[in-house]
């Protein structure tokens, strides 16, 4: 089956630029705009890959390396995540390494920030930490809700077919919360509205955006891939352990294709759900951000507290 | 008394050099001599566990005994494996400061002998007697080797809280002592169904208290940033590194394995809570310090509380499952483990970045990682380790800390229900330290420089990298090739404790870390390689300075890096702000000496000014006390 998994992990990688048309594509379209083509991040990464490149004087060997640690940890974690078949490329540490390999991408990007010494940077890695802090607990919390609901432990392929199997015996308030506060997670990880505005450059509102502003040609193209897939992967996640009905555990091809236009059905609705998200609300203030990011982390101690007492 | 030849050889190979070199120090012969004979004996402690694999019952007792009993020493799989890592981060330790250029005295180097004959002991002892004798030369040791003149106060408040610990563990390991009626460590095993289940409660809570006072449990803490800032940064590497290990085993013996963990619930949960309040306390104080020094010192905080958490989570788990008592108490002395390996680099980093820049705020270093890219490499991997960034070592424990957690929904008391806000916890604490170590590293090596010192660094002292190298290579090694020195530790620490299961079987996870880490490496350079065929001109330019130029502080400043976490968490900070001449001060007092110390020190301070009433400095009145003395001691003896 090591086909499929391969299979699997090209394919996360290679639509996620699609995923981010899709978004802005349903976003121009509620705006009444005809917007730009589904495949213009491809266009752009393209476009990117054969610029030149500007590097400040000021910067170490290090602003060299992280775009490339950025990418390295997103493609590892890409050959980690089930899509539409249970098995994964790289069963080497669980949900609990999943969760340090997204540190580890956070951590390289936020030194990326401080290289250099732009104001810039600085200031948006600042405050990437900040809601880092009160992202982490409740991304952890709700990797835990699903080993414990599930009680296959930590591994990714044994959750999602555990869950997948108990059927609607496994859609209970743990996993309903868990799911909702996944969700808002998805939406800070990844430099979303209300917590950030992925199109903006005005400085004062500037998170994501601020800490990559100092790199350009290839080393853009990487970080800007990156954190489309980065974004690609948690809604794979969200489809696969929140949501895991339908998902292939056996590798028959008939179940493969089932699951697999299944998945894609979950992805495009994730994002869709992302799109309208982005557009009926507006980037909050810095400092409400915290509060939403609290609602989440109470959602998922909820979720793994009412798993003991309910 | 002496197995065989070569058991002798050994131990005279271990401690011989270590005494010559302390007394050499005393006499103060010479500088290099002591160190040197100090590294010997790192070097022989360094082969204790393969010496031990060799030679399992390695063991010798003094042939003259004292009044209190005989000096003996005996090497367990569980010290002998510490007392090798120890020793290995020792002889880095101590090579680096043969190669700082500190110019130490020779008392000092002394000193570094003395330290490592006492920890060595302390980890070694098979004596109630040699094993106090050891713990407090420590105490004393560190404290000499603290300097004086810096701030002469962080030595003695050390000194004073640690002897505060010493006592409690004097009164500990003393009433064990009589009850058991031997002086030996190894006639102590399951003291506790003697001792009855109150007592064994009081005496761990003492142990957790008493080491705790040297581990940095809260509130015992308020030595250890003043302390590790004041003092030689060898010293704090020693200290924080070596001393805690020691410490941090001494404390799984009297628990595990002399007390007995049956029966121990109600301290572990009261214990653990501590933990948790220490770990998040000092993560989130390490966010705001701008000395190197003082963000390593409550990082050390955080990660020893770490440790005490997993070995208080131990005793809860104890009566449900033994396999997660083995995979939490591993995960905690692997942890002391790793965070010695970690901190002696990033402390090693930092002094020689304080020494080629000649500054001790990090708002004064940066832009080091052009100048120094190799020591700028070497702080990175030991950045990642203290981040718990895969593979580094400090990710293998941390993963199996959240598997122990997680699994935890096993075992069938109802305490599990407070297992999800430990997660929680440890979530908040290790991001809070990831980024308080992003900072660390960021102020100090990337950016632009701030000051003339980091503008034009000295060149780096020859051969102070190279202990550096070796221990980022420990990090990155003991972190992919994790699974045979957990077999070790876990081995080491069940015997011991005598747990009868295998920490595998408390893993609800599987984790590869050769695997992983082989993967991350090879991707990092595959994906190097593809870009660099992209690879184009390069240009060099400014950096955006929105169309002006830039000057050195025209960069975000440490302080307001961690501004936006220090809003959030506002109110635990007790950060008060002002301005004052035209600056904008931030002031941070900790609540803890705040609301316990002051206090505490004013009411001391009020009842000696009302004692001192009695001090006439009249010849009579003493003469009047000393008859009423006498008189109230007579009737006490009569009527008793």
């Amino acid at each position: 089956m090591i086909a499929v998994e391969i299979l699997q992990t090209v394919l996360l990688v290679a639509v996620a630029p699609l995923m981010a048309g899709f978004v802005s594509k349903v976003k121009a379209g509620m705006q009444n705009r005809p917007g730009s083509s589904i495949l213009q991040p491809y266009r752009d990464l393209a476009k990117l890959c054969r610029k030149d490149r500007a590097v400040s004087r000021s910067c170490s060997w290090l602003f060299r390396l992280v775009p490339v640690v950025c990418m390295a940890s997103m493609l590892i974690l890409a050959a980690m995540t089930p899509f539409f078949y249970t098995g994964v490329l790289a069963p080497y540490g669980g949900l609990v390494t999943v969760v340090y390999m997204f540190t580890m991408y956070r951590f390289a990007m936020v030194l990326g920030g401080l290289e250099g010494g732009s104001t810039f940077g600085g200031m948006g890695s600042s405050r990437e930490m900040m809601m880092s802090v009160l992202i982490e607990p409740s991304l952890l919390l709700g990797i835990a809700t699903l080993a414990v609901l599930s009680g296959a432990g930590t591994d990714m392929g044994d959750i999602s077919e555990t869950i997948a199997s108990m059927g609607i015996a496994a859609v209970g308030p743990a996993l309903i919360l868990a799911a909702c506060s996944f969700m808002i997670t998805l939406l800070a990880e990844n430099a979303r509205i209300p917590f950030d505005n992925p199109t903006t450059h005005l400085e004062l509102t500037m998170v994501h955006e601020a800490m990559i502003l100092e790199y350009s040609g290839r080393d853009l193209a990487m970080m800007e891939y990156s954190s489309m897939l980065r974004m690609n992967l948690f809604m794979a996640l969200l489809g696969s352990l929140f949501l895991p009905w339908g998902i292939s555990s056996t590798g028959e091809p008939v179940s493969l294709l089932v699951s697999l236009a299944l998945a894609f059905v979950k992805l495009l609705t994730v994002a869709f759900v992302v799109a309208l998200v982005e557009s009926v609300l507006c980037k909050s203030r810095l400092f409400k951000v915290p509060n939403l990011l609290t609602v989440s982390f109470a959602l998922s101690l909820i979720a793994m507290i009412s798993l003991y007492i309910l | 008394m002496v197995g065989t030849g070569i058991d002798a050889v050994y131990l005279i190979l271990l401690f011989v050099p270590a005494i010559a070199g302390m007394l050499l120090g005393l006499v103060k012969a010479s500088g290099r001599i002591p160190v040197a004979l100090c590294a010997v004996s790192c070097v022989i402690g360094m082969l204790c566990y393969p010496y031990h694999v060799y030679s399992p019952d390695l063991a010798y007792e003094i042939p003259v005994g004292s009044y209190l009993g005989s000096y003996a020493v005996s090497f367990d799989q569980l010290g002998s494996f510490f007392i090798s890592i120890s020793s290995t981060v020792f002889l880095m330790i101590v090579i680096h400061m043969s190669h700082s250029g500190h110019g130490y005295t020779p008392g000092y180097s002394g000193m570094c002998s003395a330290l490592f004959l006492s920890v060595t002991l302390c980890m070694c002892a098979e004596t109630a007697i040699l094993l106090l004798m050891a713990w407090e030369a420590v105490s004393m040791v560190t404290f000499l080797m603290a300097r004086a003149g810096m701030d002469e106060g962080a030595r003695w408040r050390f000194l004073a809280v640690t002897h505060i610990g010493g006592l409690v563990l004097m009164a500990v390991y003393g009433y064990m002592w009589v009850v058991s009626g031997s002086g030996h460590l190894g006639d102590w095993d399951g003291l506790g169904t003697v001792l009855g289940q109150g007592t064994s409660m009081a005496l761990a809570l003492l142990l957790f208290i008493g080491f705790g006072t040297k581990l940095g449990t809260v509130p015992f803490h308020a030595w250890m940033p003043d302390m590790y800032a004041a003092s030689p940064t060898h010293t704090t590497a020693l200290l924080t590194t070596v001393c805690s290990n020691a410490a941090v085993l001494m404390l799984f013996r009297a628990v595990y394995s002399y007390i007995g963990a049956d029966g121990l619930t109600d301290i572990g949960m009261v214990v653990c809570l501590l933990s948790a309040v220490t770990a998040l306390w000092g993560a989130m104080e390490s966010m705001v310090q701008t000395e190197p020094k003082r963000i390593l010192a409550y990082s050390s905080m955080e990660n020893m509380a770490l440790v005490t958490m997993c070995l208080s989570m131990g005793l809860i788990f104890w009566n449900s499952s033994s396999s997660l008592t083995a995979l939490v108490t591993l995960a905690g002395l692997l942890h002391a483990l790793n965070h010695s390996v970690f901190k002696s680099l990033m402390l090693l980093a930092v002094d020689s970045v304080e020494d080629v820049t000649g500054e001790r705020k990090i708002d004064r270093m940066g832009g080091l990682a052009r100048v120094l890219p190799a020591l700028s490499a070497v702080a990175l991997v030991g950045v990642a380790s203290l981040a718990a960034i895969p593979p580094m070592n400090g990710f293998i424990s941390e993963w199996l800390m959240l598997q122990s957690l997680i699994g935890t929904n096993a075992i069938s008391s109802d305490l599990r229900v407070a297992m999800p806000l430990l997660i929680a916890m440890m979530g908040v604490c290790g991001m809070i330290v990831a980024t308080s170590y992003a900072r660390l590293f960021g102020f100090m090596f990337l950016g632009r420089p701030r000051s003339q010192g980091a503008a034009d660094p000295r060149p780096l002292r020859k051969g102070s990298i190279s202990p550096m190298v070796i221990l980022a290579l420990l990090c990155i090694g003991m972190g992919m090739l994790s699974y045979p020195i957990m077999n070790v530790v876990s081995e080491g620490a069940c015997l011991t404790a005598g747990i009868d299961a295998s920490y595998r079987d408390g893993m609800s996870g599987s984790l590869e870390p050769l695997t992983l880490g082989i993967m991350i490496l090879g991707t990092v350079a595959v994906v190097y390689a593809a870009s660099r065929l992209l690879s184009r001109r390069e240009e060099e330019t400014d950096t955006w300075g929105c169309g002006g130029t830039l000057d050195e502080r025209m960069q975000y400043s440490s302080e307001g890096f961690s501004q936006p976490i220090v809003r959030v968490f506002h109110p635990f900070y007790g950060d008060t702000s002002s301005i004052e001449n035209g600056r904008y001060l931030t002031r941070f007092q900790e609540p803890f000496v705040k609301y316990i110390y002051n206090p505490l020190g004013t009411a001391i301070y009020r009842v000696s000014r009302q004692i001192t009433r009695v001090q006439t400095g009249n010849i009579q009145s003493y003469l009047g006390y000393i008859l009423v003395t006498l008189v109230v001691a007579l009737m006490a003896v009569r009527l008793i």
